[in-house]
């Protein structure tokens, strides 16, 4: 689906954010982007998205441009809408009216347990639904692919383990691909089919790491000698990679 | 006992120091037999104010009308320029050191100039006092649609909205906090603007305003007239602040914390 080849990338005031990055994305795939703080993981994603153009490498779609859906760290809500127009939000830019709309973000909500807080307002909700919200404002468009900003990074672990469960239940229904950026190894281990390990900036991939485990990946899983072996490995890449760098050795 | 923030305590305290400020001048008047010409007691203001009527209504009303006309020019023209100064740098750069200039000269110096030049007496209070009026809304609204979101500016870059629905839909919900706090000091200013012009205009033109009937009234030692006209231009400034903060509540009440927290 997409390939980013030898990418670099500058910050503004001169710090090179990534070295040579170079990954793919399959269609429905769900891809983990691991690494310590300030590796460039969001910039990757940013890249991605199209908000930011790289400073050399390619970038290149190898299937039809898909939609896209982004969901950042923080809600990032309207907080003069209700949950329902926050939804609404991606197919209104579209064009689309709101009656015709209407039946898709009944469902959306439906999906992500939140019909009944439709008329309401985001400083009504907890910070999980405030993330139910944006994840449903995301899917809206039924995007071929999503991306995901270290989206749980601020839940607590409980709410974190139910967004994750929903999220791929939902990915399983629609066969959207993913690129979630997390710095989590317990994440990425759950939730991805292959993790990308990262340096410290200026990023790249250090290490790949499949896991080829079935879905739907319950409890069961998460308590599975499987997931203590993916866990570990990782660990260790993620150890390796970031080996010797000044903040993380 | 409710809560001091409670909607009870925001009308009663108020009036309580009032009227007791209100009962202690009364009384120092009457009991030290204060001339009237140098210190009116509240009731013969208040008796001035309804005999008086049938000639302070029109200058209320013209007052009224110059002070609300300079507010929505301030609002129209404060607003487009700040939607100008928000989507062209170039048009910042060029006219924001004009507005500053404007706004940090005292209107006492520019309003004998703008008396002269232009020749509707009207027109010139009109002027004057938008000139006090504008820059709170110019200022408030520029912060406003430069603090959105950095996120949702992505957001709505990523689903690539046309500049119309970028304004519409993120930009002027993000920027109507801050342009209602500034109408709430427009709204005042106004005031002040329309009765400083008129002061420096003198009691020229064919309708006068409240400060005609002050200035007109010390020329006449008549001292229970002129408090009054101030009265009335009091009242009308309070009368202005709370329908900007009814607006704004009913406007952002339901989302925002500047008009959830009440008051500090």
């Amino acid at each position: 689906m997409l390939r980013l080849e030898a990418i670099d990338k500058h910050y503004p005031g001169g710090t090179q954010a990534l070295a040579r990055l170079t990954l793919a994305v399959g269609a429905r795939e769900f891809v983990a982007l691991l690494g310590p703080s300030g590796c460039g993981k969001s910039t990757a994603l940013r890249l991605i998205a199209g908000l930011d153009r790289p400073d050399a490498g390619t970038l290149r779609w190898t299937t039809a441009v898909p939609t896209l859906g982004f969901v950042f760290q923080e809600p990032t809500l309207m907080p003069w809408a209700t949950v329902a127009d926050n939804v609404f939000l991606p197919l209104r830019l579209q064009g689309r009216a709101r009656a015709e709309a209407a039946p898709l973000v009944d469902a959306m909500l439906d999906r992500v347990g939140l019909s009944s807080f439709a008329r309401a307002y985001p400083r009504e909700l907890s910070g999980g639904m405030k993330m139910r919200v944006s994840i449903a404002r995301a899917l809206v468009t039924q995007p071929g692919l999503l991306l995901m900003d270290e989206p749980f990074a601020a839940l607590d672990e409980l709410t974190r383990q139910q967004l994750g469960e929903d999220l791929l239940a939902i990915q399983a229904e629609q066969g959207f691909a993913v690129v979630f950026v997390t710095h989590s190894v317990h994440e990425s281990t759950y939730l991805a089919d292959r993790v990308l390990v990262m340096t410290p900036r200026p990023g790249r991939i250090a290490a790949e790491w499949r896991i080829d485990e079935p879905r739907p990946r319950g409890e069961a899983y998460r308590l599975s000698a499987r997931y203590d072996a993916h866990r570990v490995a990782i660990s260790r890449a993620l150890r390796d990679a970031t080996a010797g760098a000044p903040d993380h050795a | 006992m409710p809560e001091p923030r409670s909607p009870l305590w925001r009308i009663v305290l108020p009036l309580a120091l009032v009227g007791t400020l209100l009962l202690g001048w009364e009384l120092l008047v009457r009991v030290k037999q204060i001339p009237h010409y140098i210190l009116p007691s509240p009731s013969l203001v208040l008796s001035t104010l309804f005999e008086r009527w049938d000639s302070l209504a029109p200058s209320l009303w013209f007052t009224l009308r110059l002070t609300l006309l300079a507010l929505a020019a301030a609002v129209v023209g404060g607003v487009l320029l700040a939607m100008a100064f928000a989507f062209s740098r170039w048009v910042e750069l060029a006219l924001f050191p004009v507005a500053v200039v404007l706004q940090v000269t005292p209107l006492i110096a520019i309003a004998p100039l703008i008396l002269i030049y232009v020749d509707n007496t009207t027109a010139a209070l009109l002027l004057c006092a938008w000139i006090v009026a504008f820059f709170p809304v110019l200022a408030n609204t520029v912060t406003g649609l430069r603090s959105t979101d950095v996120n949702l500016r992505d957001l709505f870059t990523l689903y690539r909205a046309s500049r119309w629905q970028r304004l519409r839909w993120l930009l002027a919900p993000s920027a109507l906090p801050y342009f209602l706090a500034g109408l709430k000091i427009a709204g005042g200013l106004s005031l002040i603007g329309a009765v400083v012009a008129e002061f420096t205009a003198g009691t020229a033109g064919r309708e006068t305003g409240l400060a005609s009937r002050i200035l007109e009234a010390s020329f006449r030692t008549e001292i229970p007239l002129m408090f009054a006209a101030l009265l009335l231009v009091s009242l009308l400034g309070v009368a202005i602040f709370v329908a900007c903060s009814a607006l704004s509540r009913w406007a952002i009440g339901h989302w925002h914390e500047s008009e959830r927290a009440g008051w500090p």
